[in-house]
């Protein structure tokens, strides 16, 4: 609600205030672990990815994974499990029966070839509330000039009372996207491949604490925006995680630095502390976290959205270029038959 | 209280009898101000003929015995316009005049309330006074005049940042400030964010600020007292001023209602909205600002030793982001005072007063609009003895009492579909009370002594549940062990202490003093903010049980000379301070509408220290002073828990850490009433942290924070300029205005507010926000009728 600030700011001078790219000395410290993984109440097997921290130099560069790690989680019934490495600093389970359940508690071991033992405080699976609907609107973006109408995903649920809830919710679909296609056969008049379903991801963090609705509906929380460019079903899914409080900070924090703005509103910059600590030195805090989360997802089939309602969006539609020839030669290797399990 | 000491200075002087003749007169001379109608004290009448010549007493009286005839006087005053007046003596008469004082008028002549060579004789050092008509030719943003933005010309005096609230006086926080208008304290300082200070400088009389050792009157900040009062009505006749700038409009009028009771009534009211409609961005164009804040003060004399003042004050500020939050904030002082001189040199005054802070924020979103507010009260009970054994010594005692009431946050739906759920976190209740004593005592010619002991108590009572929490592991909400229930009124916490003051001044000659001072404050509240500068979502708390007193010692050394018959005034003051108990947060804390903030507060200590050099030219048309400070704020957390050291517990710089501080301001007066006023100012940039290191997390770069303030923003620099003109053509012109047109940052520099880096598009960028990117030009008129 505070990113505005700083055109205020600028405002308030009644003139340009600026905000220009600059380039600082960067001073730099000692590698750190950074942990990258989840345990979920789905089916395993669960990925941890170990890196190091790298200098800061504004750019990506290429991190330098964590080789020859000993790794394993264990639960509160007394059950371990050890993590295969996969190289590229990807470990992961091998024990297809050792899977996340609700209300267990888990706890990861790191062990580093130099000897530095991490280890995980044990945090229980919460549960996670169904998804009670998932509703959809048309939403235009005029400034956007290639996508300016989108379908507008949202997930109403029903908090429970009973307890704290943390939330989070990631999402994917697919739009189509048309072409003219090529004859189904030689000398076919019918067309074929004419029709793309691209896939698109979320790329919003979307968190949320129930401390100031706890049980009550969390409506209309916006999760997805799949862009229209013709008349045709989207398909959406919706993962929600139910989260752990400390998870949730966690994530807070992350999505906290993402959205400075340099104004008086952003809060002094600290590191995103993890959950994994050297056992030996409690000042020694790995980066990332190793999540313990329970997922439930849901889908939607929107095809019932009326083009016709809205003059913007038929004219827009009509107004999509429809190359010619497959559909994948512009639009990538995607499918060209409806996926399944929406229908 | 700021009224004991033109009175007393008064009390001290006693007129020095003339020698009588025989076969001569007796005249008796009263002279008044002219606006005031107050006596004026130490008066000189000089006779032509016989070249005899008196001083007044305090009350303004000068007697005189003359032959009879026809006389010619000549009656001055520091700080008046002299009179010459032609008499015919031929009994013995009593007659009365009036000095129309040089301030109001003048610019030639900066008028000082104090003595030209106080800063020699006086015991006090880290003071710092400002000339409030002086502030009104400054080149200021947008042409409003300012308190807080003329402190911070002054040595030791800093803020976060432009446009941030509050100030911080030598490497204390802005918390620490206790602003005092007419006695009440103010909990807030700003107008727009921190663009503005909240208290107009149209109604203001003076204002003083205290670096180091205040007296021990005064207690419940650590850092500095900052005294400003408002003035009383005029008792002749009703005045009209006022003035507008680019953002604002101010209006005083003061006068007599009857012989005994004045009024001066102000108000300010911004009107800042048609400067963002003016911007294309919509973002910009939508936002709405507006603030005002009015005055009220009536002044009744039922008798020459009885004053009682009533005034009131409001602020408040609106702030709205296009389709986003509204913020607003409210400031209301009510303070009524009654002092009487019981005997000339007995003095007793009681203050009753009410100071209350409010903030509110209307939240909207789909399906969750809110309104969040928090709020502190503060009620309080003063009574101060002011007693002159003699010209020499004077001795000064009283007591006050305080109940605080405190909301850190209450949040509730608004509108029909919101899901927002009620919550309040249970208000806090403290009782503050103080006693002291005071004396100035002027040993020998060449030495005074300032000594002062104040005791201070405070509880912390309930209503109130207190957890406790298990001692082995970091405070959290999951560690809390057990919780007691407090009743109404019942003591769950009490803190409290001595806090020693001494000041001494040794003369070494004529023109040059050494002084020196020690001083131990202590202050139960705190403002909870996690940000570098003041926002408006800050909100107070009381001292509990996990948050004990903030206290501080300072010691500071001064060498002070005077050139050039007081015309050039050097100082060098050295001073080192220690606090105790000051407020960090851990990382990550989350502030707001927490019921277990303690699970988020670390203890820390502070430290700062410097040297402040000044140089002040305060005779002829050029006039001006430069200082310089070297500086450090620093602090130290101190947990027993490893894991919860900000920089392994060791001292880190503060926020407001500024090594170097470079101000320099000159005042030219030119022919035809035109003068021309400059202002430099260089300081370092304030501590930052920037990243030191990267990782992907989640698929996205993440930049790690490893060490807080191990960074510097790049220095700040400014140069700002202003001609004003005043358009009278004599002295005497009662009617009149002043223009001042003035340029803000003249060579444009794009001064650093903050440093902040951010990821878009997998590339992490560092971005400088500056606040004024170039320069503003601004026209100011202020009118007096």
């Amino acid at each position: 609600m505070l990113r505005s600030v700083v055109l205020t700011l600028l405002l308030i001078s009644g003139l340009s205030a600026c905000i220009d790219p600059i380039s600082l000395p960067i001073r730099n410290e000692e590698p750190r672990l950074v942990v990258d993984g989840q345990i979920t109440n789905e089916a395993p097997p669960y990925t941890v990815r170990l890196t190091y921290t790298t200098g800061f130099t504004g750019s990506n560069t290429v991190d330098t994974p964590v080789l020859r790690a000993v790794v394993s989680l264990s639960d509160d019934a007394g059950r371990t499990t050890t993590f295969r490495d996969r190289g590229t600093g990807v470990y992961e389970t091998t024990d297809l029966t050792f899977r996340g359940e609700v209300g267990r508690s888990y706890s990861l071991t790191v062990r580093l070839n130099d000897g530095k033992t991490y280890e995980s405080k044990p945090e229980q699976m919460p549960a996670v509330p169904p998804i009670d609907s998932i509703s959809f609107e048309v939403v235009s973006r005029l400034s956007n000039m290639a996508t300016p109408y989108r379908l507008a995903y949202y997930v109403t649920t029903n908090d429970p009372a009973t307890e704290r809830n943390y939330y989070r919710w990631t999402a994917f679909g697919y739009t189509n996207r048309l072409s003219t296609g090529v004859p189904c056969s030689l000398g076919s008049p019918a067309r074929c491949n004419n029709r793309c379903w691209t896939p698109v991801s979320s790329d919003q963090l979307n968190v949320f604490s129930d401390d100031a609705i706890n049980g009550n509906p969390i409506r209309k929380r916006e999760v997805l925006q799949l862009p229209i460019y013709t008349v045709g079903p989207q398909l959406v899914e919706v993962q929600q995680y139910g989260l752990t409080q400390a998870n949730y900070q966690f994530w807070k924090a992350y999505e906290e630095q993402s959205t400075r703005t340099g104004s008086i509103f952003d809060p002094l910059p600290a590191p995103i502390a993890g959950n994994l600590v050297n056992i030996n030195d409690p000042t020694d805090l790995a980066r990332g976290y190793f999540a313990v989360t329970s997922i439930t997802r849901k889908r939607a089939r929107a095809q019932e959205y009326d083009a016709q309602q809205n003059l913007g969006l038929l004219s827009f539609i009509s107004s999509v270029i429809i190359p010619e020839g497959d559909c994948r030669q512009f639009f990538g290797p995607v499918p060209i038959v409806e996926p399944e399990g929406w229908r | 209280m700021k009224y004991f000491f033109p009175i007393l200075s008064c009390l001290l002087v006693f007129g020095v009898p003339i020698a009588s003749a025989q076969q001569r007169l007796q005249l008796t001379i009263t002279v008044r101000d002219a606006t005031t109608q107050k006596p004026i004290p130490n008066v000189n009448v000089l006779v032509a003929e016989t070249n005899a010549g008196a001083q007044g007493d305090s009350l303004g009286v000068v007697r005189l015995s003359q032959p009879p005839g026809l006389l010619t006087l000549y009656i001055s005053a520091v700080g008046y316009f002299r009179i010459r007046e032609n008499v015919t003596l031929n009994r013995n008469a009593t007659l009365s005049f009036s000095l129309r004082p040089r301030s109001v008028d003048l610019e030639e002549v900066d008028v000082r309330a104090q003595r030209e060579d106080r800063n020699i004789t006086d015991v006090r050092m880290g003071q710092i006074q400002l000339s409030v008509p002086q502030l009104k030719r400054m080149p200021v943003v947008l042409g409003e005049p300012d308190i807080l933005k003329a402190l911070v010309l002054q040595a030791g005096v800093t803020t976060a940042g432009e446009g941030a609230g509050g100030f911080n006086v030598r490497g204390g926080r802005a918390d620490q400030n206790l602003v005092l208008l007419d006695g009440a304290p103010l909990f807030n300082t700003s107008h727009l964010l921190g663009f503005y200070t909240n208290v107009s400088s149209d109604v203001v009389q003076d204002v003083s600020l205290n670096k180091g050792a205040f007296s021990t009157q005064y207690g419940g900040r650590v850092s500095s007292l900052l005294l400003m009062s408002t003035r009383s009505g005029g008792t002749d006749r009703w005045r009209l001023s006022g003035g507008i700038s680019p953002v604002s409009g101010r209006v005083v009028v003061d006068g007599p209602i009857s012989s005994r009771l004045t009024l001066l009534a102000g108000g300010r009211i911004a009107f800042p909205n048609y400067i963002l409609r003016a911007f294309p961005a919509p973002s910009v164009k939508n936002s709405r600002a507006f603030f005002y804040d009015g005055n009220i003060k009536l002044t009744f004399t039922p008798s020459p030793q009885q004053t009682i003042a009533l005034s009131a004050y409001r602020s408040e500020d609106n702030f709205q982001f296009p389709g986003d939050t509204l913020y607003g904030w409210q400031s209301n002082v009510v303070t009524g005072r009654w002092s009487y001189l019981v005997r000339p040199n007995l003095q007793v005054s009681l203050l009753g007063l009410y100071s209350g802070y409010r903030l509110r924020v209307d939240g909207v979103g789909p399906g969750l609009t809110f309104r969040f507010g928090s709020f502190i009260d503060q009620r309080e009970g003063k009574a101060d003895v002011t007693y002159t054994l003699n010209r020499k010594h004077k001795l000064q005692a009283g007591l006050n009492a305080i109940l605080y009431q405190v909301q850190t946050g209450e949040i509730a739906p608004t509108g029909d579909q919101s899901s927002i759920n009620p919550q309040r976190i249970a208000p806090e209740h403290g009782r503050e009370g103080g006693v002291y004593i005071n004396t100035e005592w002027e040993l020998t010619p060449t030495i005074t002594l300032q000594a002062g002991l104040r005791y201070s108590t405070y509880a912390f009572v309930g209503p109130r549940t207190v957890y406790t929490y298990a001692g082995d592991v970091p405070r959290s909400p999951e560690t809390r062990t057990d919780s007691s229930r407090f009743s109404r009124s019942q003591t769950i916490q009490t803190y409290g202490g001595l806090e020693p003051r001494l000041g001494l001044r040794v003369q070494v000659a004529a023109h040059t003093a050494l002084k020196a001072s020690l001083s131990r404050t202590r202050q139960y509240i705190n403002l909870i903010s996690n940000t570098t500068a003041i926002t408006p979502l800050d909100f107070w708390k009381l001292s509990d049980s996990y948050v004990p007193p903030q206290i501080a010692d300072q010691v500071a050394l001064g060498i002070f000379q005077n050139l050039h018959d007081n015309a050039i005034e050097l100082s060098l003051e050295g001073y080192y301070k220690k606090l105790q108990n000051q407020i960090e947060y851990r990382y990550g804390a989350n502030l707001i509408l927490n019921p277990t903030l303690e699970t988020d507060l670390l203890r820390a200590e502070g430290r700062a220290y410097g040297v402040e050099i000044g140089i002040s030219k305060n005779q002829g048309r050029l006039t001006g002073q430069f200082n310089y400070t070297y500086a450090r704020s620093l602090i130290a957390t101190r947990t027993p828990f490893n894991e919860l050291q900000i920089n392994g517990g060791t001292y880190y710089p503060s926020y407001i850490d500024r090594p170097h501080t470079l101000n320099l301001q000159t005042r030219w007066q030119m022919p035809h009433n035109w003068s021309f006023t400059t202002n430099f100012v260089y300081y370092t940039g304030i501590p930052a942290t920037y990243p030191d290191g990267r990782y992907t997390y989640n698929g996205e770069p993440v930049q790690d924070y490893s060490r807080r303030n191990a960074d510097r923003v790049p220095d700040y620099h400014r140069l700002d300029v202003a001609f004003s003109k005043d358009t009278r053509f004599n002295k005497a012109q009662r009617r009149y205005g002043i223009w001042t047109l003035g340029i803000y940052n003249v060579y444009a520099r794009k001064n650093p507010y903050s440093i902040y880096y951010t990821r878009t598009n997998q590339r992490t960028q560092a971005y400088r926000l500056s606040v004024f990117g170039t320069l503003i030009p601004s026209i100011a008129y202020n009118f007096y009728f």
